[in-house]
C-alpha cells in the first residue's frame, strides 16, 4: 500500500494544476466581460 | 455584490477539487485490490478510467447536440459550444486512452496490443483529430461552422459503435467486459468511488465548458467590434473622399 503513495501523487498534482488554471480563467474572463461591459456603455454614452 | 455573487460558485468549485481528490485518494488507499486481475493492486486505475471514458462520451453527445442546434439556428455561439465540448471529448478520450494504456502495461505485459477496444479508441481520437484539422482548413466562418457541425454529427454516431458495439462483438479481446455493472464484478466499494469519479468529472467537464464557451463568446464579440469598426471607417473614408 505505501508503494502507492507516489503514484497516487501523480493524480493529485494533475487536478489541483487543472483546477488552479481553470479557477484563473474563469476570474480572467470575469473580468473580461466586465470590462467588454465598461466599453459597451462608454459607445452608448458617446452615442 | 461581489462578495455574495461570487462566495456561493466559489465553496462549489472548492467543493469539486475536495471530491476529485477524496476519489483518487480513496481510489488508490481505500478500495481493496481488484480479484480476478493478473496485478491486483494496479487494476485500481479502472476508478480513474471508466469516469474518463464516461465523460467523453457525455462530451461527445453536447457537441453533437450543439451541432443540431447550430444546423437549425446557425447561430455562431452554439458552433462554439460544439467545438468547445468536442474539445474536451478529444481530451477525456486521451486520458481514457492514457489510464487504459498503463492498465495494459500492468495487466497483459505492453502499454498497446492493438486490442479491439484499443483499436478503436485510436480510430476515434484520429476522427476527433480530423474535425478540428478540418476547423483549421476553413477560413470562412459561415462555412466553417456548417461543415464542422455537420462532421460532428458524423463523428458522434461512431462513438457507440467505435467504443461498445464493435469492442463488445468479440470475444478476441484483453479487455474486461460487465466489470463493473454485474454482481460478479468488481467489489462494492469500487462501484461507491467510480460514480463518484464520474461525478465528480461530470462537474469538472461542465465548468471547463463553461468557461472556454464564455471566453469563445468574448471573442465573437470582439470580432464583430472589430468588423464594424473598419465598415465604420470604411464608410467615413468614402464620405470624405466622396466631399473633396
Amino acid at each position: 500500500m505505501p508503494a502507492l503513495i507516489p503514484l497516487m501523487l501523480v493524480p493529485l498534482i494533475i487536478w489541483i494544476a487543472v483546477w488552479a488554471y481553470l479557477w484563473s480563467l474563469d476570474a480572467k474572463v470575469k473580468r473580461l466581460e466586465r470590462e467588454m461591459q465598461r466599453l459597451h456603455a462608454g459607445e452608448s454614452e458617446d452615442l | 455584490m461581489t462578495n455574495a455573487s461570487t462566495f456561493g460558485p466559489a465553496i462549489g468549485k472548492i467543493a469539486l477539487l475536495l471530491l476529485l481528490c477524496a476519489t483518487t485518494v480513496a481510489g488508490f488507499l481505500w478500495l481493496p485490490a481488484a480479484k480476478g486481475f493478473p496485478q491486483p493492486e494496479m487494476a485500481r486505475i479502472v476508478v480513474f478510467h471508466v469516469p474518463c471514458a464516461i465523460v467523453a462520451d457525455i462530451a461527445a453527445a453536447v457537441a453533437a447536440w450543439y451541432a443540431i442546434v447550430y444546423l437549425r439556428r446557425r447561430r455562431f455561439t452554439d458552433d462554439v459550444k460544439s467545438s468547445v465540448s468536442f474539445g474536451l471529448a478529444l481530451l477525456f478520450s486521451l486520458l481514457t486512452t492514457v489510464t487504459g494504456a498503463i492498465f495494459a502495461k500492468s495487466q497483459w505485459g505492453g502499454y498497446w496490443n492493438w486490442d479491439p477496444k484499443q483499436t478503436a479508441i485510436l480510430m476515434l481520437l484520429l476522427i476527433y483529430v480530423a474535425y478540428f484539422a478540418l476547423r483549421a482548413a476553413v477560413d470562412d466562418p459561415r462555412k466553417r461552422a456548417s461543415l464542422s457541425a455537420a462532421y460532428a454529427l458524423f463523428a458522434v454516431v461512431a462513438v457507440p459503435f467505435l467504443t461498445y458495439i464493435l469492442p463488445n462483438s468479440t470475444d478476441q479481446t484483453l479487455h474486461p467486459k460487465n466489470v463493473i455493472n454485474t454482481r460478479d464484478g468488481l467489489d462494492a466499494s469500487y462501484k461507491i468511488v467510480l460514480w463518484a469519479g464520474v461525478f465528480g468529472l461530470s462537474l469538472f467537464y461542465f465548468w471547463a465548458f463553461r468557461v472556454q464557451v464564455a471566453l469563445g463568446t468574448l471573442e465573437l464579440r470582439l470580432n464583430e467590434r472589430v468588423r464594424r469598426a473598419s465598415q465604420k471607417s470604411v464608410a467615413h473614408a468614402v464620405v470624405v473622399e466622396a466631399r473633396k
